[in-house]
């Protein structure tokens, strides 16, 4: 189901922070329109991979490329611009806005009315704020949290806070959509629901990357993981294989509960 | 609350405050009415700042002192028009607000916050330092009264509307603001800054913005105090005035209008009601400032808001039917 | 030439106490004391009360000023800051913003707003050195303020409750988890940050007079001191507040002594330009 075009593309990186060694010369391919998953124990440098191709972290070495452009020192507003979003490990949603103004700043990226715009309520204005309106609650609609759009998004729990983020996330337009563990704190039920989700994002032609624990999610989602285990790059491959790696097997076999729990 | 009762209290509130100077007794009274408005007009430029895009700023009276420089000097060296120097003061001001911005925007948390401090001062010195522009320490006076044709706004009455005119032009203003992709930026940048660049947000260009607001606001308030003044010397640019402005925006609620609103005319006529106290009030208003932080620091209209959601959230547990999204916590109980 | 360097270095030596106190703060809490000053004037006043009512040589103001900080310290933070410990650190700045005008308006009901002044702590005006004529209280102020800092050095370095303290500046989550009584830790480091500021105003006093705003003006130099020193560094602090003291008397005597301040200013200006992170850089990064 992958196209042949490399959507993301890392070089040797490398991210030090002080005596720490997070992520150690790590070579890694997303392509266009694939799911990828990125496993590894706890503290395998994951979420700074994540922080580096987004910006928020800057590479001790190496590169990050997209679409074969290379993101060097630039702006998380400059990436995400770019096409590439990202939820957080620790949710980051803006407790005090509804959850439609919340998706809604996703969007307002792709719009060109400025302050000027604003202030004179020009057509080109009202015209942005009903587009974005429109299609934050697609969105919305998209992780059927539709229902209730103008409520507090910090009246949510904690399940439904995930899936805002990822709604935000979406409204961004990506190309590409990095996603740190969305499954957290789901039920299988769930879980099984987000699986359905990440097929319909994909289908829309967006590439994932993900970050996850659960194991059955990312045996049943993506097409390839490449697996991190203390911020080096241990095995990668289809699920088939990566699951009979024996190197990855020892790796998590001080990580025993999150797999018996998959 | 229905939007109705909004409707017809804000209605209520414009015709009191329209019909004022024949309502009020002493042109004294006249005249607090007028330092309210100017005071509100610095309120809601904070507001932008701090209020919306949650950034700690002190150079609001560095900006008011500007703007009335501004318009003091050309109107009362220069002779030219009260409109040519408003335009000059927002201009200057807001130029300053991008000089000023470009290097302080980039500290990280409550170092712009000193940045703004420190701001203020040096526009004091500079001030009382450029004698050749600024006259000084002695200042200017004599500043003429605004006049449109042949029509001088010159007594109390007249110049109240024209500052009533300014106020609710500034609520405007921030209203539309508030609705926008603009104000959401700026919220968003306010929790979280971290997730507002991810979503793309431009933060330093809205946080840039939100300043350059809350200059060109004090920037104007300034060019009205100017003429109502007649004088204008170093000691506007008292620090005591940006903490003014700072704990009317508290007291009456950080980020709603409303509440810029009812905190600048409580903080204004705060110290005529309790004259009593004599030298001991700003030792009470220190002291107050320390309470309010700790009992309420989301202002008067803030706490009404977080009773209101409260009590909206409290009816909707009880209508709750609704069925969520695929994160819904079920129950721990087996299937 | 080498009077400006003798009067810089002093006025340095203040500001570097000042700074001193002002990072210790800001590092055990996230949060800009704009009181700092005041905690100077308070104590400036313990000291003249001590020389002036009580008629105690130098050492023994000293002891009524080290113990009248401290006191006002650890008010300080138990009123404006304790009750705010799990709010946002804005609230906190605010809250230390007004405890800092009560401060300023007290003194000022207390004492009368008119400016106290003592003599410098050791007799002759001026001291006889090298040839060089260099004001006694310049002296003491200097030798004092090593003495300050080997002290504090010592203390955060090599005693285990100093390093406790370092702990909880660093992360107060990890602190708190290694068992350090973390609030305790911040009320001693509001306290030293008092006590340094204490003393840096009772050395002030023969110098430059004791008023209830004199806290005003140092504050934003010793604050100067910190940016140029960097964010978050006490040696940063340290060195960044000497350096002020020299810059603002080599500029007044050099260009002119009235646009010493603006141009205080303007140097603060040119370092955020160019190196906004200061001589010492900041070590955290914040973790995602």
């Amino acid at each position: 189901m992958s196209a042949d075009t490399t959507l993301l593309r890392v070089d040797s990186l490398v991210c030090r922070f002080g005596g720490l060694l997070a992520v150690d010369h790590l070579d890694m391919e997303v392509a266009e329109g694939a799911i990828h998953a990125l496993i590894g124990p706890n503290g395998a440098g994951k979420s700074t991979v994540i922080n580096l191709v987004t910006g928020v972290y800057r590479p001790t070495a190496g590169t990050v490329s997209f679409r074969g452009e290379r993101l060097a020192g630039e702006l998380p507003s400059t990436i995400a611009r770019r096409g590439v979003a990202r939820t957080f490990q620790t949710i980051r949603i803006w407790r005090q806005m509804s959850l439609l103004e919340n998706v809604m700043v996703g969007f307002q990226c792709r719009t060109r009315s400025n302050l000027v715009d604003v202030l004179l309520a020009s057509r080109r204005s009202r015209a942005d704020e009903s587009a974005t309106r429109r299609k934050a609650f697609e969105a919305l609609e998209l992780v059927g949290l539709e229902a209730g759009a103008g409520r507090l998004a910090g009246s949510l729990s904690y399940g439904q806070q995930r899936l805002l983020e990822l709604a935000r996330a979406i409204a961004t337009q990506p190309s590409l959509l990095l996603l740190d563990e969305p499954a957290a704190g789901m039920n299988p039920q769930e879980a099984g629901a987000l699986v359905e989700l990440l097929f319909r994002i994909r289908r829309q032609g967006i590439a994932i990357l993900l970050i996850e624990h659960n194991m059955r999610l990312v045996m049943r989602v993506a097409e390839r993981i490449t697996v991190l285990s203390f911020g080096r790059k241990i095995a990668e491959g289809s699920p088939a294989e990566v699951r009979s790696d024996p190197g990855v097997i020892k790796a998590y076999l001080g990580q025993s509960e999150e797999n018996a729990a998959a | 609350m229905a939007r109705t009762w909004r409707i017809t209290l804000a209605a209520a509130g414009l015709i009191l405050v329209l019909s004022l100077p024949a309502l009020v007794e002493s042109s004294y009274q006249l005249r607090l009415a007028n330092v309210i408005g100017i005071y509100l007009l610095l309120v809601l430029g904070l507001n932008f700042i701090l209020g919306y895009a949650g950034q700690l700023s002190f150079a609001q009276v560095g900006f008011f002192g500007i703007g009335s420089y501004a318009a003091a000097i050309l109107t009362t060296d220069h002779g030219l028009s009260f409109w040519i120097g408003l335009l000059a003061a927002a201009a200057v001001s807001g130029l300053s607000a991008l000089l000023i911005g470009i290097p302080t925007l980039k500290l990280r948390g409550h170092y712009f916050a000193f940045g703004t401090f420190a701001f203020g001062e040096v526009v004091r010195l500079l001030a009382v330092n450029w004698d050749t522009l600024t006259h000084g320490a002695s200042g200017l006076s004599g500043i003429p009264a605004p006049a449109i044709g042949g029509f001088r706004f010159d007594t109390d009455a007249s110049f109240y509307y024209l500052v009533v005119f300014f106020a609710l032009l500034g609520i405007a203003v921030s209203a539309r603001v508030e609705r926008s992709k603009i104000g959401r930026a700026m919220f968003a940048i306010r929790e979280s800054e971290l997730a507002a660049e991810a979503m793309g947000i431009r933060t330093r260009q809205s946080k840039q913005t939100a300043f350059t607001l809350s200059a060109v606001f004090a920037g104007i308030a300034g060019a009205l105090y100017a003429p109502l003044n007649t004088v204008i010397s170093p000691d506007v640019f008292s620090f005591d005035v940006s903490v003014v402005v700072l704990v009317s925006l508290l007291l009456g609620g950080s980020g709603i209008i409303t509440g810029a609103v009812l905190g600048t005319v409580l903080i204004v006529l705060l110290p005529e009601w309790l004259r009593f106290l004599d030298q001991y009030y700003m030792m009470i208003y220190g002291a107050g400032v320390v309470l309010l932080m700790v009992f309420m620091p989301q202002g008067l209209m803030g706490l009404m808001e977080n009773l209101r959601v409260r009590r909206a959230r409290a009816h909707a547990a009880r209508a709750e039917a609704a069925p969520a999204g695929v994160g819904e916590r079920t129950d721990r109980v087996a299937p | 030439m080498y009077q400006l360097v003798v009067n810089g270095l002093t006025m340095g030596c203040i500001y570097a106490l000042i700074a001193f106190g002002f990072i210790l703060i800001y590092n055990a809490v996230g949060a800009v004391n704009f009181a700092q000053g005041d905690l100077v004037m308070v104590g400036s006043y313990f000291g003249v009360l001590a020389v002036g009512l009580f008629g105690l040589d130098p050492f023994g103001a000293m002891v009524v000023v080290i113990a009248g900080s401290a006191a006002a310290g650890y008010v300080f933070q138990r009123l404006a800051y304790y009750p705010l410990r799990d709010g946002p650190t804005i609230n906190v700045v605010i809250s230390c913003l007004g405890a800092g005008i009560f401060l300023r308006n007290a003194a000022q009901n207390v004492a009368g707003p008119e400016p106290y002044t003592m003599k410098p702590f050791f007799g002759a005006e001026l001291v006889e050195l090298s040839g060089l004529a260099i004001p006694s209280q310049s002296i003491f102020v200097v030798v004092l303020t090593v003495i300050l800092f080997a002290v504090q050095y010592w203390f955060f370095f090599r005693t285990s409750l100093g390093r406790m303290l370092r702990a909880t500046a660093n992360d107060k989550y990890a602190a708190r988890l290694a068992g350090i009584p973390v609030r305790r830790m911040i009320a001693l480091a509001f306290v030293i940050s008092s006590v340094m500021a204490g003393m840096a105003g009772f050395v002030l006093v023969p110098i430059f007079l004791a008023s209830p705003n004199m806290g005003f003006g140092l504050v934003v130099k010793a604050w100067i001191g910190v940016v140029i020193g960097g964010f978050g560094s006490v040696p940063g602090a340290i060195v960044g507040g000497i350096l002020v003291g020299l810059l603002e008397t080599f500029t007044a005597s050099l260009i002119s002594s009235d646009y010493k301040d603006v141009i205080t200013m303007l140097v603060l200006l040119a370092v955020l330009f160019l190196r906004p992170q200061g001589i010492f850089s900041e070590p955290v990064q914040e973790k995602v």
